[in-house]
């Protein structure tokens, strides 16, 4: 192969214009044949063939060529030009990258760095990208990616709370079994009663409002590290969660002394929770909350303490067991109570104490008794 | 318009249609005459084209000169070619105490169009005698224009607004860019382009972004136009120095007005000229900008010319005194460095 430069044609003139050809691609040329001419800014002239050959033009007629370019190839076989001709059309059929903007030195090696597409450059807008603009760029990368999905108001305030639990409360954990084949069948007969549901939620609290006297530092709250203050009134909160955000209602101390008036606080409460239509005073003044967890093999939850308060109780699903009564293998239902308690408050005897009153309340709740509490 | 123009066919082309539109236009000066057409070219054909008005001169440049003014004041629009321009000093007095005088020694105003065009400066190896840039010793002469080949402005335009001068005028064309190409629709390369502004558009603006803040802004006569736009490009692709390039056609008299918002915005000018420091525009151009900056902190002004030395013929020695690209780049690095707080 022999290549065709373009020559220094005077001082003045570093490029030139191809004026025309006098060959075509893969002709047979001879040396001092005439291949072309060039037109300078003062002269044209000609450019001739220096060996034999087959011809290979370079550069199209009419455009401009630069002093010391190659002009032109001459190949000496035809197979040798059509080798080459391969390379170059398989050379020409990777897409050239359509370039919009030019990168300073220092965002070429960012881009590169951190590879940059084609997409994210151009959606720059800028006809010269600084490294700057990269680093925006990259920025916006960072908080774009990956996919994110915003918290519901509702769920930001949880987190709020639940963040100040654990900060806060330093807290212990105490489960307990209930057995509770009685409980269950009172709370049927009382729901097909009364015509609502009757469970957990329903019969814990009118217990709870009753332990108050006994386990006073249940129901309150730690003002500072040295001092405990009682709440003014026995308010119990009952975790509620209709899939549409967690909510804790607050039954008033007012409407816990019959378990009809609980039944048809909480079947409000659910109907609430359902369409997220509580009013702010449903939902503050609590100074106890229950964590209703029944669902089938659920065992127990650990639950949280809210601020301002320093138990929560968590009722579990009802499970069966095989328990051995009087020589006899019989089945039995039960439950696990367990008591999250604030440690700084209370301490592990009092929380079994406790939960033992409420285990026992449990255990002998019939419809006999015929409003807990007031008993 | 969209196709290239190399700057001499475009000079060419602007004097042979002013010979067109107006018979008083002629031409004269040493081997202006087909077939050479000038030492540079720019009159070639036009003595074909018309015989009686190409006037070929012995080599006699005060007497041309002189013989040009006087035909100025019969009615005629002589076009004189002073071949280099370093020639122009055994023109000095007809062009000084006669032409740019007899404008208005007289009583009246007397109407005086004449165009001596110069090719001027280096870079050509053509040593200390032929290469000088010479605009300096015409600047503040009274009824005398100076004006200076550039990329970015149309000839025609250049010719016709100075023969509407009706007083002597400069044209100093750089040699070194009679071969490039003319800079058209706004467009320089792919990284700038370009705006004409000012009274009768004398000013071109390079840009990047023609609303962006310039770091530096840099003004240049247009011999030199293109080596400090090649310099702007590798600033802004190496150091991320965003430079804008403002190019005046005439510059004597010159109005700084025209491109202050871009100077003042910029705080930091780069003033490049080819010629020797001393008496020079652009330390003229200086001294009309300072008060004009002193309201901005960290402002300031640099000069660059080529070194205070005769230009050797040796190219590589030439090199070494005249302004380079390199120089200009240096020196836009220097203004970007922090001021110490006055």
């Amino acid at each position: 192969m022999f290549e065709i430069v373009v020559p220094q044609l005077n001082a003045n003139d570093e490029e030139c214009t191809v004026q025309a050809w006098h060959t075509t691609e893969e002709a047979a040329v001879q040396a001092g044949e005439l291949l072309a001419t060039l037109e300078t800014s003062k002269a044209v002239i000609d450019v001739e063939a220096e060996s034999d050959g087959y011809f290979y033009p370079l550069a199209k007629a009419q455009s401009e060529v630069k002093t010391g370019e190659t002009l032109a190839l001459i190949f000496a076989t035809v197979e040798e030009l059509r080798a080459y001709q391969e390379a170059a059309a398989a050379q020409a059929a990777v897409p050239a990258s359509f370039e919009q903007y030019t990168l300073s030195n220092q965002a070429r090696a960012f881009a590169e760095l951190h590879q940059f597409t084609a997409e994210e450059l151009s959606s720059l807008n800028k006809k010269v990208i600084k490294l700057s603009d990269l680093e925006g760029l990259l920025a916006g990368r960072e908080t774009a990616e990956p996919e994110h999905m915003p918290l519901s108001k509702n769920q930001k305030q949880v987190a709020r709370t639940v963040t100040a639990s654990y900060q806060s409360i330093p807290r212990a954990f105490l489960l307990m079994k209930v057995y509770c084949d009685g409980a269950l069948a009172a709370m049927r007969e009382l729901g097909a009663r009364l015509d609502e549901f009757v469970g957990f939620g329903e019969v814990l609290p009118g217990m709870l409002s009753e332990l108050r006297d006994e386990f006073p530092l249940l129901y309150g709250s730690l003002r500072d590290e040295e001092t405990f203050l009682p709440a003014a009134e026995v308010n119990v909160g009952v975790t509620l969660d209709a899939g549409t955000g967690l909510y804790i209602p607050v039954i008033r101390q007012a409407d816990l002394s019959s378990i009809e008036r609980v039944t048809e606080v909480m079947a409000e409460y659910k109907y609430k929770a359902l369409r997220g239509s509580f009013e702010g005073s449903d939902l503050t003044g609590g100074c106890i909350t229950v964590s209703l967890n029944t669902n089938p093999d659920v065992i127990s939850v650990l639950p949280i303490i809210l601020p301002g308060q320093t138990g929560m109780i968590s009722v579990g699903g009802v499970t069966k067991e095989l328990a051995l009564q009087d020589g006899e293998i019989v089945e039995r239902s039960c439950v696990h109570l367990g008591l999250a308690y604030d440690h700084r408050v209370i301490n592990g005897f009092y929380a079994v104490g406790f939960l033992t009153r409420l285990k026992e309340r449990l255990e002998r709740f019939t419809t006999a008794s015929p409003v807990p509490g007031i008993a | 318009m969209s196709e290239k123009e190399r700057i001499n066919d475009n000079l060419r082309g602007a004097i042979r249609r002013l010979m067109a539109e107006d018979d008083s236009v002629i031409v004269l000066g040493e081997d202006v005459h087909e077939p050479y057409g000038g030492a540079f070219k720019i009159t070639k054909g036009l003595s074909a084209e018309y015989p009686e008005r190409v006037l070929a001169t012995p080599i006699s440049e005060e007497g041309f000169v002189n013989m040009a003014a006087g035909m100025a004041l019969m009615g005629l629009k002589p076009v004189v070619d002073m071949m280099f321009s370093d020639f122009t000093a055994l023109a000095f007095d007809p062009l000084l105490n006669f032409a740019s005088k007899s404008v208005t020694m007289y009583g009246s105003r007397l109407e005086l169009p004449m165009i001596v065009r110069c090719a001027n400066g280096g870079y050509r190896g053509y040593g200390a005698t032929h290469s000088q840039s010479m605009q300096k010793y015409f600047m503040g002469i009274p009824n005398l224009s100076v004006y200076e080949l550039s990329p970015f402005h149309d000839n025609y335009a250049v010719l016709r607004r100075m023969l509407e001068e009706k007083q002597p005028c400069m044209l100093f064309e750089e040699k070194m860019i009679y071969s490039h190409y003319m800079f058209r629709g706004g467009t320089v390369n792919e990284l700038f382009s370009f705006t004409l502004t000012g009274e009768e558009d004398n000013w071109a603006v390079a840009s990047i972004e023609e609303t962006g803040a310039a770091d530096v802004l840099i003004l240049c006569p247009g011999g030199l136009a293109a080596m400090c736009v090649a310099a702007a490009e590798q600033l802004i692709l190496e150091d991320e120095i965003e430079v804008k390039i403002a190019v005046p056609s005439k510059l004597y008299p010159c109005r700084i007005e025209d491109i202050l918002g871009e100077a003042v915005q910029a705080g930091r000018i780069l003033i490049v000229e080819e010629g020797t420091g001393g008496g020079s525009w652009g330390e003229v151009v200086a001294v009309q900008l300072y008060p004009h900056l002193m309201s901005r902190p960290g402002s300031q002004i640099r000069l660059l010319h080529s070194a205070d030395s005769i230009i050797p013929a040796a190219v590589h020695h030439e090199q070494r005194v005249l302004v380079s690209g390199q120089d200009i780049m240096e020196s836009v690095r220097q203004l970007m460095k922090p001021q110490p707080v006055r």
